[in-house]
């Protein structure tokens, strides 16, 4: 097919979930050749589009759908693949103790006659795939065994391998150290070589404009921008995606700072995945703590070891001076202490209860006349809540499952509001959230602050720390090996900071 | 009828919890109707009576059991518990003689005893609970056989007959404890702090543990609820029969587990609804009365048993998938 040509196209789609209208009469295009950027928040309706060209949900209604010049209608994934899609998920579907070439060829091995595996064969043209994009690994290492980068490379295979015509690349780089993005964008930049078509599924502004040619941008269901990327600047997408001027990036304000109310001594985890060495640090009233390391820096097992979900092995921790002993998060939480993790849907949520009862679960007993519940006094608390954090649902007996990522952590959020504690510990709070609902976050992480609350923010984003911490510890390989005040560091500074030891350039 | 129909098709849409409490109280009543056709004597207060009568002793198993299934454990012994605390009131109502409500008490406590057993592999060794109380449904089966050698107790005191030959009001003692324990069970699941926790735990795990909850405490306090509940059936089981065999409860873990699951509880635990419980052992109670009743011989009655309650089952998940949010 010649460039430029329409390799795919959908027109009309319309789907409907409970109690949403995830897509609402979009139509969608996408040029032989080109990357293509789909941009939007959390609830847009990217994931529904997708998984729609997949064939992974059926719309509810639709005017047509092309791809390759024949009209299609994708019941199942299988239909897709078939037709000549492939796609690179963020949560990868490879089987960690097989090998990789077992994996690259899983259900289209080549055989030997009728029934044997050609392991041989199998080897060599998964060898040749990773050969091509420029990386070096053994088809036969275990994928249990690769760095999540690396398994991603053997996701990228995989989906090449059946060559493709149109290939699917959703949030790639979550996940993802530096050293190995560059690494994705080297093979994104062979693919691009090879003629490819992607499709590419970002939040990450600076990514886009490196790789992309085309952005279309949703919101709420809707295709509001559909351009070439050399057209657009940052803050034109970041207006089309939320809607609005940003102005101000950060809603940070100025916030008188009091005593301290968390003293963390010599804390050490020995047990821990990244075993924490040695940690010691203050926390003051009003105060945001930012707490910045990369993947593998300790960073969440610090988080955990002081909330006690994996307890300490030694040090420890003083709250407004009392020292208390936290071996489990019922101490944390008895002590003033809230957390929010970095994985809300294994953490944070239960997703067989509606929001008011995940918003009441850490502090249920506020509400209770000995064991009894009283329905008033929590359903009181739970619409003031929904109200403050401005959080989008129908109801308050509303699923969680269903809610959309932005207010998803809204809801894990009012929970430890509701706790009243006075420390907050939040581990990578924007994860997966659109920018709309990040400057919610953090609007109302500074509002605590005011309120004399003790924030920690642990990250691994930059511009987040740079934006919030008043003062900023650089964590790595599970120590504290930096201090810094407020603007009195450089992104770049921080980031050699926190990767001194590791290995950059993969 | 619109409006009622455009209603209620809102209301399953978007709290699938109601949906599904309903649609397991449709199909009961669509069962009796159509049962009823086959048999006169199948509405008669008599025989309706008789039903709930056997039902009473797996609703009170069913509320153990729901609770159990809400943390998303389940327990496979309690068939092999009746044996042995029925094997064990025997013993101490009739062997040494101990006064009729103590010997009672010791048998709610044994089932307790027993329960905690369950408990404590699953919480301190993380053992499995379908492992563990497969074990234990052996364990408990042996130790039943192992002490009755061979004999069966019967003759048992006037005061324990009552339990299960006496009637209040015209219905039978045994429907009575079982609404009682219904209503507490009820109330206990869906309006109280600990019972919000243990649907908490069943939802999810991790998350319940890092809001506090003592998870550990929960899961094993579910299975000693159990326990207490086991012995009381026991009692009543023990009472309606006049005696103790080590083969009692032979197949009442099946059936209780198949009528909570019936109800709408589900397996993987975090959903649980004793009101469904209750319907679905009424199901399973009218199933059985109104099978027999129209002639169809017991191993027929299986089978049919058996497809409906695949046919329940099934297409509740389906729908269930049809209607989830990926």
């Amino acid at each position: 097919m010649p460039e430029n040509d329409v390799l795919l196209e959908l027109k009309g789609v319309v789907k409907k979930f409970p109690g949403v209208i995830a897509l609402n009469n979009v139509d969608f295009t996408i040029k032989q050749g080109q990357t293509h950027v789909l941009v939007g928040e959390n609830g847009a309706g990217k994931s529904t589009l997708v998984n729609i060209i997949i064939g992974a949900h059926i719309p509810d209604e639709i005017n047509e759908m092309n791809f390759n010049g024949k009209t299609v209608a994708f019941r199942t994934p299988q239909d897709s693949f078939s037709a000549g899609i492939a796609a690179v998920q963020q949560h990868f579907s490879l089987i960690p103790d097989m090998t990789i070439a077992e994996n690259i060829f899983l259900n289209r091995e080549m055989r030997k006659g009728r029934i044997t595996i050609d392991f041989n064969k199998m080897n060599l043209d998964a060898e040749k795939l990773i050969k091509d994009l420029g990386v070096e690994l053994n088809p036969n290492s275990l994928v249990r065994s690769l760095s999540p980068g690396e398994q991603q490379i053997v996701e990228i295979c995989k989906a090449i391998s059946k060559n493709p015509k149109l290939l699917l690349m959703d949030e790639p780089t979550s996940g993802l150290k530096h050293g190995e993005i560059k690494r994705l964008f080297d093979i994104i930049g062979k693919l691009k070589d090879m003629g490819m078509t992607i499709l590419y599924i970002s939040h990450r502004l600076e990514e886009i404009f490196e790789i992309g040619d085309w952005v279309t941008c949703l919101r709420n269901g809707e295709k509001i921008a559909d351009a070439p990327l050399n057209e657009l600047d940052h803050q034109q997408i970041t207006k089309l995606i939320i809607g609005q001027e940003m102005s101000n990036k950060f809603p940070k304000e100025e916030v008188a700072i009091g005593d301290i109310v968390l003293r963390v001594k010599n804390l050490q985890n020995q047990k821990s995945k990244v075993p924490i060495k040695d940690v010691s640090f203050d926390l003051k009233k009003g105060e945001i703590l930012g707490v910045y390391g990369i993947l593998g820096s300790g960073k969440d097992e610090l988080a955990h070891t002081i909330f006690g979900a994996d307890p300490a092995t030694g040090g420890t921790v003083e709250i407004d001076a009392c020292n208390c002993k936290i071996n489990k998060p019922q101490d944390a939480i008895r002590n003033g202490i809230g957390y929010l993790t970095n994985d809300r849907r294994n953490d944070g949520l239960i997703f067989t209860m509606g929001v008011m009862q995940n918003q009441t679960l850490a502090a249920l007993k506020r509400f209770c006349k000995f064991d009894y519940i009283l329905p008033h006094d929590e359903q009181t608390e739970s619409d003031l809540y929904i109200e403050k954090l401005k959080i989008n649902t129908p109801g308050r007996e509303f699923m969680v499952r269903n809610l959309s990522g932005g207010n998803q952590q809204k809801v894990v959020f009012s929970k430890w509001l509701i706790s009243h504690a006075k420390i907050l510990m939040f581990n990578e709070p924007t994860k997966g959230i659109d920018v709309g609902a990040k400057i919610e976050m953090f609007r109302i992480m500074v509002e605590e602050a005011k309120q004399g609350v003790g924030i920690i923010h642990f990250t691994s984003e930059l511009d987040e720390v740079m934006g919030m911490a008043d003062r900023i510890l650089v964590m790595r390989s599970g120590e504290i090996v930096a201090e810094f005040q407020r603007g009195q560091v450089t992104k770049d500074e921080l980031l050699r900071v926190a990767t001194r030891k590791e290995n950059i350039a993969v | 009828m619109q409006t009622i129909l455009r209603r209620y098709s809102r209301l399953s849409k978007d709290y699938p919890n109601f949906n599904i409490i309903m649609s397991t109280f449709l199909f009961l009543i669509g069962l009796v109707i159509f049962l009823s056709f086959f048999s006169k004597v199948f509405l008669t207060p008599r025989n309706m009576i008789n039903i709930f009568t056997q039902v009473a002793v797996y609703v009170i198993l069913g509320v153990g059991m729901t609770l159990v299934m809400a943390t998303g454990g389940i327990d496979i012994s309690i068939g092999s518990m009746i044996g042995l605390t029925t094997t064990f009131l025997g013993t101490v109502m009739l062997g040494y003689g101990f006064s009729w409500w103590f010997s009672i008490l010791l048998c709610i406590l044994a089932g307790g005893v027993c329960g905690a057993f369950n408990g404590m592999l699953i919480v301190k060794f993380k053992v499995p609970p379908i492992i563990v109380t497969l074990g234990t449904m052996t364990l408990f089966r042996g130790l039943a056989y192992a002490y009755q050698e061979g004999r069966v107790h019967y003759g048992f005191p006037e005061q324990l007959l009552w339990i299960g030959r006496a009637r209040i009001l015209g219905l039978p003692v045994p429907i009575w404890i079982a609404i009682v324990v219904f209503l507490l069970g009820h109330y206990f699941l869906t309006r109280t702090r600990t019972g919000r926790h243990i649907c908490a735990v069943g939802g999810n795990m991790e998350a319940a543990r890092l809001s506090g909850i003592n998870t550990g405490l929960l899961l094993f306090l579910v299975y000693v609820i159990l326990g207490f509940l086991v012995g009381l059936a026991t009692i009543i089981l023990t009472a309606r029969l006049d005696a103790a065999q080590a083969t009692a409860g032979t197949g009442m873990d099946l059936h209780t587990i198949a009528g909570v699951v019936v109800g709408g509880t589900a397996l993987s635990g975090g959903r649980a609804f004793m009101v469904g419980t209750l319907l679905g052992m009424i199901i399973l109670g009218v199933l059985e009365n109104g099978l027999l009743l129209a002639g169809i011989g017991f191993y027929w009655q299986r089978v049919f048993i058996g497809i409906i309650f695949i046919m329940v089952v099934a297409s509740r998940t389906f729908k269930e998938k049809q209607t989830a949010v990926s």
